[in-house]
């Protein structure tokens, strides 16, 4: 559906984005996970061509390009920064930007009508923006991305500075758009968003996508295998080879295939009175291949 | 709806919703135009005009005729006194002049002339304009000459005194009475062969020198009160102000990310540039319609010429909305595209006469001015309102408000494009 092939952006000295390629197909919802200032925004304004590339392409399915009026047309954003109109209530808000897809009359009235129960804001419709919440905000701002019923929907960190009942809201809705079809191209830098609503995911760091793939093959491939981590029923007998560390008789180690893990330490001898397994996430990915956290405040 | 027309109505919406963009645009010239239209006095024949006490003691029909003579004059401002409530204003300075009318001017014979009639008082500081004032009273009494001479009948019974005060002067010898017996006999057939009614003012050749005040300026040329000062300039304030509020829309569009969802829809920008300069065209059209009718329906603001009106008014916002055009590109933040419009306001109209009326400013000041589109606006403006500008005139200024409006929209949209 979209392919984006070495993609670079500079400012100045600074590379935001250096030689971004991956694949959009269509159905998917693909996850963009990195760190503030890994790129993302940059990625996708690209994406659009609200920005030009100093180097790269980016091609829509049928060799369209995003300067191509009919391509745009199939496409909806969901900006970063909240882009609506304060003045203006949560309906003429999604009005006008309905008309500026060449929507009007009868079929506008059902786009909005649409888009406001979308957004759960049906009972607000006729109230400015600037009277909102943030979620109420951030919801709208979902919503007047796809007035105009696009193929492909992109979404820039949609759940920035929102309360849990909206994002739960706005999960909610992201996964029914995925199961309706739509294909999703999700940015963010909270891991259990990937994690929970993307079937595939590119980790973005300093520009660069430094994994692609589904959620199980990255855990697998750089999440560093499942801990384990159990009280013993009676301290090893000296000298037994231990897969982990022991402290007094907690025994705590990585493995790729827990239960076969479990059996052969049940072979030697060693049972578990308690048992506590903690798979590897996309935060334990991200240790693994840069050395950092993906969060400035973990 | 095209999709310029619905940014253009999303724009006059905000614009509408905005309670302090509309208060620089609209409320704010207007309570400029009003405080300085009162300030400087809201009649031009007042402002300027000599204070002139008249202590009438003649009180004859003749010496009113002369005080309401006197008070048609615009430059002077004339009261009705006692002798010492005149002095005393004049020597307080309250009063720039007064006049005593003695009694007896009213008797005074055309022909005959008499005792001196008048007695001036000029305040000491203001002895310039005593010439002046001297003047004027003499163009007064000579027009109120002129209009008894325009009487023939009154005229032939006023020679006939004169002649009989004449002939009965004893201290004249024989040719001279004889001399003086000819002229009246000879002027006496002359106002009997006038037609005896018909005859204008000051039709007659004793009319005396009439002082030609159109030589300074045709009556329309001038403006007859501050307001039409005023709100001229209200109205380029009212563009001004709407310039800021709508450069800074634009920036805020960009900074708030919406002019993203814009420049991502199916639009070219050109039209995202058409919906933001149609939006503004109309904001400030209706703005100065606003101020406009106001100032006629409530101050009597004069317009000399509705389709020149229409001229200077659509080539006023054509410039500026170029201008709008071109500051809300020239910056990428609220601060910079505000600061900007605003110095370029304050500049702008301090140059271009929007603060100051030009012909008050020194004449460097004045070719200066020159750079100044709101110059030009106001030029236009005031040429259809009361400077009666031909064609001609008309063309000069909205070209160049045009080739202004062309030449910053260009750049604007090139900018836009960057
Ligand atoms: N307009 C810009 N001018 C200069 N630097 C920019 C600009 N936009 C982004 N950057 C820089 O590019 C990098 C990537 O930014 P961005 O794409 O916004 O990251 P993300 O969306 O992943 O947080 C950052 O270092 C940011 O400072
Ligand atoms: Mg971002």
């Amino acid at each position: 559906m979209l392919e984006a092939s070495g993609l670079v952006k500079r400012y100045g000295s600074r590379t935001a984005v250096d030689g971004v390629s991956f694949t959009v197909r269509r159905g998917d919802t693909l996850g963009l996970l990195g760190p503030n200032g890994a790129g993302k925004t940059t990625t996708l304004q690209m994406l659009v061509g609200a920005i030009a590339p100093d180097a790269g392409t980016v091609r829509f399915a049928d060799g369209g390009d995003p300067g191509d009026p009919e391509v745009r047309r199939r496409i909806g954003v969901a900006p970063q920064t909240l882009a609506l109109y304060p003045e203006l209530s949560a309906a003429e808000n999604l009005a006008f930007f309905a008309s500026l897809y060449g929507l009007h009359g009868a079929r506008r009235r059902e786009r909005v009508a649409w888009c406001l129960d979308f957004a759960g804001l049906s009972e607000r419709q006729r109230d400015r923006v600037a009277t909102f919440s943030g979620g109420m905000q951030r919801r709208l701002n979902l919503a007047c991305a796809l007035v105009h019923e696009p193929e492909l929907l992109l979404l820039d960190e949609p759940t920035v500075g929102v309360d849990p009942q909206s994002r739960n809201h706005i999960f909610a809705r992201i996964l029914g758009l995925r199961g309706a079809g739509l294909t999703v191209l999700y940015t963010t830098h909270y891991m259990e968003e990937a994690e929970r609503l993307c079937t595939r995911i590119a980790i973005l760091d300093h520009g660069r996508i430094l994994a692609f793939d589904g959620l199980d093959a990255l855990l697998r491939a750089h999440g560093g295998g499942v801990v384990v981590e159990g009280e013993l029923e009676a301290a090893p007998a000296p000298g037994t080879r231990l897969p982990g560390e022991l402290d007094g008789l907690t025994l705590r180690m990585r493995s790729d295939d827990p239960p076969r893990t479990l059996r052969e330490l049940a072979g030697s001898g060693l049972h578990f009175r308690t048992l506590r397994m903690e798979r590897p996430d996309l935060e334990s990915v991200f240790l693994h291949l840069t050395g950092r956290h993906l969060r400035d405040d973990a | 709806m095209s999709p310029a027309l619905a940014i253009a109505r999303k724009d006059l919406l905000c614009l509408l919703r905005d309670k302090q963009g509309l208060f620089w645009a609209l409320a704010f010239p207007l309570v400029m135009a009003l405080f300085f239209g009162a300030m400087f006095g809201s009649s031009g024949e007042g402002r300027g005009a000599l204070q002139l006490l008249v202590v009438d003691e003649d009180a004859t029909p003749r010496s009113r005729d002369l005080v309401e003579r006197l008070g048609r004059t615009s430059a002077l401002q004339v009261r009705a006194a006692t002798a010492d409530e005149a002095r005393d204003s004049v020597r307080r300075g309250k009063a720039t002049a007064a006049l005593r009318i003695v009694k007896g001017f009213g008797e005074a014979n055309l022909f005959a002339g008499g005792a001196p009639s008048f007695a001036l008082l000029v305040d000491p500081a203001r002895q310039a304009e005593a010439g002046m004032l001297e003047g004027l009273l003499t163009q007064a009494v000579f027009e109120g000459m002129a209009a008894r001479m325009a009487d023939p009948a009154a005229a032939r019974a006023e020679a006939r005194s004169a002649a009989e005060r004449l002939t009965a002067d004893q201290g004249m010898n024989g040719v001279q009475r004889a001399m003086f017996q000819a002229f009246f006999a000879a002027l006496d057939r002359f106002l009997a062969d006038l037609p005896q009614s018909g005859v204008g003012d000051g039709g007659m050749p004793f009319a005396g020198p009439r002082i030609a005040r159109e030589a300074l300026a045709r009556d329309g040329q001038r403006p007859r009160s501050t307001w039409e000062i005023t709100f001229p300039q209200a109205m380029l304030w009212g563009v001004l102000g709407l310039l800021i509020t709508f450069a800074v829309s634009m920036v805020r569009e960009r900074e708030e990310g919406t002019l993203l969802r814009l420049r991502i829809a199916p639009l070219r920008m050109s039209q995202i540039l058409a919906g933001k300069g149609l939006a503004y065209a109309v904001g400030a059209g209706a703005v100065v319609l606003l101020i406009l009718g106001l100032a006629v329906a409530l101050f009597g603001l004069r317009v000399a010429s509705v389709p020149m009106l229409a001229a200077a008014l659509a080539c006023t916002v054509a410039a500026f909305t170029g201008l709008m055009l071109l500051f809300s590109t020239m910056g990428r933040t609220v601060p910079a595209v505000s600061g900007a419009a605003s110095a370029f306001m304050v500049i702008a109209s301090m140059l271009g006469g929007g603060m100051i009326p030009l012909f008050l400013m020194p004449a460097w000041m004045q070719a200066l001015g020159s750079v100044s589109p709101v110059k030009w606006a106001i030029l236009a403006l005031e040429g259809a309102l009361w400077r009666e500008f031909d064609l001609a005139e008309m063309a000069a200024p909205c070209a160049v408000l045009l080739a202004i409006g062309l030449l910053s929209g260009i750049a604007g949209v090139r900018l836009l494009r960057r």
